[in-house]
């Protein structure tokens, strides 16, 4: 007994330890793994642009050891050059050395943070979309209630003549004109918590439905749900999960991420589920770093690995499952696009394309650079607009010059970027839909 | 010492955002791959075109203040550091392919392209820039023809030296100067020879005439896996002396071989000691009877097996490993010195004996990836640089190293050049008169020594 209590002390200072450690610095050994070789630096989308090594990834790492040394001091300079990094995790697939960049980046963040002088509008509308809103179910659906009222009724018209948001935000001016036509938030319903397949049930599999996606692209949603029902999937789509937390990590607000986590392990755990499938890569991306988030966090660190080890995005799910190929024909030329998160975060690659390429009809194209950043990076699009521009500039670039009728990916962000950008027609799908498409013999 | 007056005078050259002075941006300039010295520069200075450079330069001669033309920073041997404060003259946004002649077999690049983007830009018309280093996915043409660089591929195609037909070059006191021209020109002196290999100290290439040539028709990748580093050793010089002139010839030692499965998961035949990665090119008939006579060389020096390339995928992948060997040290130590000493084919056996003992005295890992087939080896000495002791050492084992390959009738350098590093080393392969004339050769371009002084010879 006593032994035991010895231990479970110990195991609290430890973390306890670990917790002083994270909130004061940024991991030293972690920056101590780049060896200064510089063969990440032409994966980098803002080193690419903009050719400095403060914004390459070796150049951000070496910033971080100097911070790290106390050779330098937090400055806007710094901020600027941490900032603009997409988080893509480019630079992670190129490093031969495995550094792991965006747990360092992250870190930076987090540290950096409370050194930065926010205006008083900003600081309140940060904590009113990250701790208000994101986190409540409810308070996302109103709120798009609110953006389909805006868009329907023509008061986006008004406010885009008169420029009413130019006067309060600029930002705000730039993330307005981004805001795609947004389906009846209550087509959500659609999607019912239990969803049995017609035919022999091979998976329970549980569907994390992203917030975003949910209710800017239900239709998406619809045909992820189709296309699992269609392979022999049970369909569970809990309506207490929460966002996976990405928005937040990526925000530097790491406390509302974890206890976002928890409240996911909580309500998936429950389900005896085979597999938990989403279908954002910058989601699924989160969810299977959940032990990581949570690895000083004694009772659901374990919870953490099981509810991870289950996930995966829908493309590497019916990859794995060997998708049922009773497809007709969609003839259409289209070009893929890789997500960030789907190929540098889970170096998911093939598993989509393989999917596609079983499409009778379909033409896929391979676009050049098409690993590299289009500038989205979740609401990096906002905060940066002129880098975002400048890469959604080199991606249309990329995919209009190959004649292709539709690009395809496998992110939410991704596509609302590309949305933007599309030109002459340019269809914009997540490869779920083309899928669907396909079971569904439909002709466009 | 840099004043706010000269600052603003290069900032109406190159417009102000590309002008840098603030010092937590200074700070990343302040090394290169060699990250054992650190240097920090007054301001750096990111010209777009010849005439921004050549202003630059004016202001700064001027003015007697030192600049350092700097590319990617991959460098190994430390060539770019600001060694004496000044300016560095990053040519990043220099990276346009002005021409491409496909009828001449040239083309005309900046500086600041990459090198890998040149063949991946001509190889739908069937055409290749040979000189591959190894860090060709990042390095800059600029850097490498600096640096007169090499890469696997040297054994049948030559170094960097070999591809370049011309070079326009802005010189220490800001003047424009193009030696060398499209077609070769035996006439005069080779100033452009004299360009290549120079390390920046004696002007900014601006501009560079390169020779392209054809893809060749078909390739045959081979890896050989020895249980014992001589057997591979023998088994390259054995190849050569045959006549075979493979396009590489490469060994990967076993701590390399670790680092590497690490890093990619190639799945390398368990407890080799060395593989060899070989290839040939050329014309596809009569290949395959080359091949078997390499794979006969091989079973008769006992390797274990001999796998081939099936197609170019697996073709590409070996490649990658390859290259991103250096790269991929860090799974296995946090700093690493390698230099580039190269020996007589013959006496790479005893060379890496004595590598191996090396790493005994001074109780240091040492990896060896290297050209076998121009004995141009790479011994990485890995140590961890908050422990000023191991620093120390792995210092002195490169030393060592180097002076061995010398009094084996080698030399310091293959193909990263002197730099910084190795220039207190260039009395052991030349003597003082050598050096002399070497310095009187700089000191007729650049009298003040304000062009990336404190390298090579200084
Ligand atoms: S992050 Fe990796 S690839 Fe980039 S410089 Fe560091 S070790 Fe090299
Ligand atoms: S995450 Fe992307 S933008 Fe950031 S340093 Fe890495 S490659 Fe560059």
């Amino acid at each position: 007994m006593v032994g035991q209590t010895f231990l479970s002390d110990q195991v609290k200072v430890l973390s306890e330890n670990q917790k002083i450690m994270n909130k004061g610095e940024i991991n030293y050994d972690l920056i101590l793994g780049c060896i200064h070789c510089g063969l990440c630096l032409n994966n980098c989308p803002t080193y690419i642009e903009l050719g400095l090594e403060m914004d390459s990834p070796r150049g951000r790492i070496y910033l971080m050891r100097a911070l790290s040394e106390n050779r330098i001091n937090p400055s806007e300079s710094l901020f600027r050059h941490i900032d603009l990094c997409l988080e893509c995790r480019a630079c992670e697939t190129a490093c031969p050395s495995g550094v792991k960049y965006a747990r360092l980046i992250e870190e930076t963040r987090e540290i950096l943070e409370p050194q930065k002088k926010y205006g008083s509008f900003k600081k309140f509308l940060k904590s009113l979309v990250y701790e208000k809103i994101i986190p409540s179910q409810k308070r996302l659906l109103a709120l798009f209630w609110f953006l389909w009222f805006y868009k329907k009724f023509g008061i986006q018209w008004i406010v885009r003549k008169l420029k009413i948001l130019k006067l309060i935000s600029k930002r705000l001016y730039e993330a307005e004109i981004l805001l795609p036509d947004i389906p009846r938030p209550s087509k959500r319903k659609l999607i019912r918590e239990l969803m049995k397949p017609t035919r022999k049930r091979r998976y329970r599999v549980g569907f994390f439905k992203g917030c975003i996606m949910e209710f800017m692209f239900i239709d998406i949603n619809i045909a992820t749900v189709n296309v699992l029902l269609k392979n022999g999937c049970e369909v569970i789509t809990p309506e207490n999960q929460v966002c996976c937390g990405a928005l937040h990590i990526h925000g530097a607000k790491t406390n509302i991420a974890k206890e976002l986590a928890k409240k996911n392990i909580e309500t998936f755990e429950k389900l005896n589920l085979d597999a938990i499938v989403a279908n954002t890569a910058g989601c699924s991306v989160v969810l299977k770093e959940y032990p990581e988030l949570l690895k000083d966090e004694i009772d659901y660190y374990v919870r953490a690995e099981i509810f991870s080890s289950k996930v995966k995005d829908i493309s590497e799910f019916l990859y794995e499952i060997q998708i049922n190929d009773k497809f007709s024909e969609v003839s259409m030329r289209v070009a893929y696009h890789d997500s960030c998160h789907l190929a540098h975060g889970q170096g998911i690659i093939k598993e989509p394309r393989e999917l596609l390429k079983m499409i009778p009809g379909l033409e896929l194209i391979e676009i050049s650079e098409s690993d590299l950043c289009c500038g989205s990076a979740g609401i990096y699009n906002i905060i940066h607009p002129e880098m975002a521009k400048r890469l959604l500039k080199r991606k249309m670039d990329n995919i209009h010059s190959t004649g292709a009728e539709a690009v395809v990916c496998g992110n939410t962000g991704c596509i609302i970027q590309l949305l933007k950008g599309a030109q002459n027609n340019l269809k914009v799908f997540h490869t779920v839909e083309l899928i669907d498409m396909a079971y569904k013999n439909n002709k466009i | 010492m840099l004043n706010n007056k000269i600052i603003k005078k290069l900032e109406s050259v190159v417009g102000r955002e590309y002008v840098i002075t603030d010092d937590n941006e200074l700070i990343v300039y302040e090394c290169d791959g060699f990250t054992k010295e650190k240097h920090k520069p007054e301001a750096v200075v990111f010209p777009a075109d010849t005439e921004e450079v050549s202003e630059a330069v004016k202001i700064l001669y001027n003015e007697k203040i030192p600049f350092t033309a700097r590319g990617a920073g991959t460098g190994l041997s430390g060539g770019c550091l600001a060694v004496y404060g000044g300016v560095i003259i990053c040519l990043t946004r220099m990276n346009k392919i002005i021409d491409i002649d496909f009828w001449n077999r040239t083309a005309v690049v900046e500086p600041g392209v990459i090198n890998l983007l040149i063949s991946e830009k001509i190889s739908k018309n069937g055409y290749l820039f040979a000189p591959d280093p190894s860090s060709q996915q990042v390095s800059t043409i600029g850097g490498n023809v600096a640096a007169n660089a090499g890469g696997p591929h040297t054994l049948k195609y030559g170094s960097t030296i070999n591809h370049i037909l011309g070079v326009e070059v802005v010189l220490p006191d800001g003047t424009i100067e193009q030696f060398g021209g499209k077609i070769e020109d035996t006439n005069g002196f080779d100033i452009t020879g004299l360009m290549i290999g120079s390390e920046g100290t004696l002007g900014i290439i601006t501009k560079i005439i390169i020779k392209i040539i054809h893809l060749p028709e078909g390739y045959e990748t081979f890896l050989a896996v020895f249980e014992t580093m001589d057997d591979a050793t023998s088994t390259c010089s054995e190849i050569i002396s045959s006549g075979i002139i493979p396009t590489a010839m490469e060994i990967i030692d076993d701590v390399m071989i670790n680092a590497l499965e690490k890093a990619f998961k190639f799945e390398f035949p368990k407890n080799a000691k060395a593989v060899v990665v070989i290839e040939i090119d050329g014309i596809k008939k009569g290949m395959a009877r080359i091949g078997e006579k390499i794979t006969n060389i091989c079973t008769a020096n006992n390797a274990r097996e001999v796998k081939t390339a099936k197609n170019d995928e697996e073709r590409d992948l070996l490649w990658l490993v390859r290259k991103n060997a250096f790269g991929a040290i860090g799974r296995i130590a946090t700093n690493y010195f390698t230099n580039d000493a190269t020996v007589p084919r013959t006496k790479l056996p005893e060379m890496l004996k004595f590598i191996n003992e090396i790493g005994i005295k001074y109780s240091l890992t040492i990896a060896n990836t290297f050209h076998a087939g121009d004995g141009n080896l790479h011994p990485a000495v890995m140590y961890d640089e908050t422990d000023t002791d191991q620093v120390e050492r792995a210092f002195r084992a490169s030393e060592e190293i180097m002076k061995k390959c010398v009094e084996s009738g080698g030399t310091i350098s293959g193909e990263h050049g002197i730099g910084f590093y190795k220039k207190g080393f260039m009395h052991w392969i030349f003597s003082e008169e050598d050096l002399k004339f070497m310095k009187n050769i700089k000191k007729i371009f650049d009298p003040d020594r304000l062009c990336n002084p404190g390298k090579i010879i200084e």
